[in-house]
């Protein structure tokens, strides 16, 4: 009941004319960057992040998470007309919507798409308001053991998922830890790795970081990518009768799926579509049709990632623990904005939280209003070539990082650490664990302190206070389980999942 | 698989292990220990150790099991890119932003990409522009945009 009071303190502040304007402006750029190639929420939050230095936080990440849900929005067109995911979590619906698309049903597609998203959307953002506020109160009686133990899990759950190789993860994040040990230690104030400059007293900055990552990377590795492709005629976008019968249970079952994977610490939608997709060809009394147009394998994975997208935010509001690379970006802006992510920011940014939680109840309106009549529309972005697209990105980039700090030094770092991102991404080492790393080294290294200090150096404070040793089990278990799993599959040979990514 | 199909994955592993051995080297300068908590070399030293370790390990995995090759795109275009930011970024400390930004929007779009110059030279000198009209008077953010602004 609580919970239903703040959310309407939440719509009051959601409601105002400006952070309407910052939703709708949030889920139309998630939209359009899940249509353009080559650029992802992540990258669209990060570029946008110098804008909103010194801007109302709760407008900004309001706008934040509209990039994010809207981009699952919009990646489901490119799936659909052109058969290439504009997000990975829509690789599932490049399949099956693709097909339709073959057999002149694309508006069909994308309208189940666009209704399933919004009830999945609606269903997650209603089990967040539910869910996040006692798993934070809970979390409240946390002390530095639980959150060292926290930060352990957040960091290896990511790691984990992150890439095709949990080595690579890992290490990622140990990168991300040690460029967070730059600059003073704010225990002792004993300057750290600063090379004798001046300007790395205070550390390496998270949006230089992240814009280079995500960013320059991004661009660099991209730049290669092919130029526009025959899109299909997109009309009828309403689905018929027949289509809604077959769509109604699949989008039931990825709401629930959607939403359980997402809440998950760093499993995030690409997951979540899998599963739904493999769980509506299980259960399917017509699974010959899969793979040639079966509305049902629409309808499962787009509810299921949209469910995903809202469940992430779940441990990341809650606990500070992100559910997915965007939302570890988001997490980051969270400090920027002098926020303690975390169990204290719903006693403590009370109004923010439920504001953005309420936003998300308008995002998925707006999402679904803009794709009924707009899909084709938005389709025409197709058309736009890459190369005309990254050369004002890299501008934007250089410009943005300088105006963070007025200093040139972080735009040589941007150019460095954009050369890097670009590696990683050619021989695939994932960039968010290295941002998470980047971002929670300071909490993780003030925690390790003080949890030694009250026990008087000895480690087992980890392994005797419950909930400390339940998340170090839940680490150890996400960084074993893609190990095992692997290890089993080359026993048995490919999986299902593998047979089609 | 030869060695030289995987060579640059073990360049950059290798890149991380080395960072991780300094990483190592560095943190001896400070104390590690203090009273009952680790001192301002512990995490460093172990954060070096550990990332040494994975990156020896993500090496060993590829020399011992390096997969399917996979087919990469080609360098040249990246590297002029990146070309572009170097020169673009060591200019704007002499000329301000404008200049050095309008001069590679156009060398990416003229050059690297071949496109028609007159549309390049639009395009790029929209794009300087309201990056400048949104820094400089819509966030107000003091950009230096012209050497008399440096």
């Amino acid at each position: 009941m609580e919970s239903l009071i703040d959310l309407a303190g939440g719509f009051a502040t959601a409601l105002t004319p400006a952070n309407v304007l910052m939703c709708f402006l949030g889920v139309f750029l998630g939209q359009l960057v899940g249509v353009l190639p080559g650029i992802g929420p992540s990258a669209a939050i990060a570029l946008l992040l110098p804008l909103t230095f010194g801007a109302d936080p709760t407008a900004s990440l309001i706008m934040f998470a509209g990039i994010y849900y809207g981009a699952q929005y919009g990646g489901t067109i490119t799936s659909v007309l052109i058969s290439v995911p504009g997000e990975s979590s829509t690789v599932m619906t490049s399949i099956e919507g693709y097909q339709m698309a073959v057999r002149g049903r694309a508006g069909t597609a994308l309208g189940i798409a666009a209704i399933g998203s919004f009830i999945a959307g609606t269903f997650a953002t209603l089990g967040l308001t539910l869910l996040a506020p006692p798993l934070a109160q809970a979390a409240l009686a946390f002390g530095p053991p639980e959150y060292f133990a926290l930060v352990v899990l957040g960091l290896t759950a990511l790691a984990a998922v992150s890439g095709s190789s949990v080595t690579k993860g890992l290490a990622a994040g140990v990168a991300g830890l040690l460029l967070a040990t730059v600059g003073i230690d704010p225990q002792n104030g004993v300057s750290r790795f600063d090379f004798g400059q001046v300007w790395l007293l205070d550390g390496i900055e998270f949006i230089v970081l992240t814009v280079a990552l995500f960013g320059v990377g991004e661009v660099l590795a991209s730049c290669n990518q092919a130029t526009a492709r025959p899109i299909a005629k997109v009309k009828n976008v309403l689905p018929n009768r027949e289509d809604w019968r077959r769509s109604r249970m699949p989008i039931v079952r990825g709401s629930l799926i959607g939403f359980l994977i997402g809440v998950l610490p760093a499993t995030g939608a690409t997951i979540a579509s899998f599963v739904a997709y493999i769980v509506e060809k299980k259960v399917s009394k017509r699974p010959q049709e899969f793979g040639k147009g079966a509305i049902e394998g629409v309808a499962g994975p787009e509810a299921s990632n949209n469910a995903a997208a809202a469940g992430a935010f779940v441990p990341m509001l809650a606990l500070g623990v992100p559910g997915s690379g965007t939302t570890a970006i988001i997490l980051g802006a969270l400090i920027m904005f002098g926020l303690r992510p975390g169990p204290e920011l719903f006693t403590q940014n009370s109004a923010l939280v439920w504001a953005v939680i309420a936003s998300m109840y308008i995002g998925n309106l707006l999402l679904l209003v803009m794709n009924l009549p707009l899909a084709g529309l938005f389709a025409q972005l197709l058309k736009v070539p890459y190369r005309w697209l990254y050369p004002p990105i890299l501008a934007l980039c250089i410009v943005g990082v300088f105006s963070q700090a007025n200093s040139l030094e972080d735009c040589w770092l941007l150019v460095g650490f954009g050369a890097l991102g670009w590696a990683m991404k050619r021989y695939d080492w994932p960039a968010a664990p290295m941002i998470l790393g980047l971002v929670l080294g300071p909490i993780f290294e003030s925690s390790l302190r003080q949890s030694l200090t009250m026990s008087h150096g000895s480690s087992m404070i980890f392994m005797t206070r419950p909930i400390a040793v339940t998340l170090i089990v839940c680490a150890a278990v996400f960084v074993l389980l893609p190990i095992i799993a692997h290890l089993l599959g080359k026993r048995s040979g490919p999986t299902e999942i593998g047979e089609y990514s | 698989m030869k060695i030289s199909a995987i060579k640059g994955e073990l360049a950059f592993a290798a890149f991380f292990a080395v960072i991780g051995l300094y990483w190592v080297g560095r943190s001896l300068e400070f104390p590690i220990w203090s009273g009952f908590a680790p001192d301002s070399g512990f995490l460093p030293l172990a954060y070096g150790l550990i990332l040494t370790v994975l990156s020896l390990a993500v090496i060993g995995t590829l020399l011992t099991s390096p997969g399917e090759p996979v087919e990469r795109e080609p360098l040249t275009k990246s590297l002029l890119i990146l070309a572009a930011l170097v020169v673009c970024v060591s200019t704007a400390g002499v000329l301000g932003f404008l200049l050095p930004l309008f001069g590679m929007l156009l060398f990416l779009y003229a050059y690297v990409e071949r496109l028609p110059l007159m549309r390049s030279i639009l395009v790029s000198a929209a794009t300087t522009g309201v990056l400048a009209l949104i820094f400089e008077h819509w966030l107000h953010i003091p950009l230096p945009l012209t050497p008399w602004e440096l």
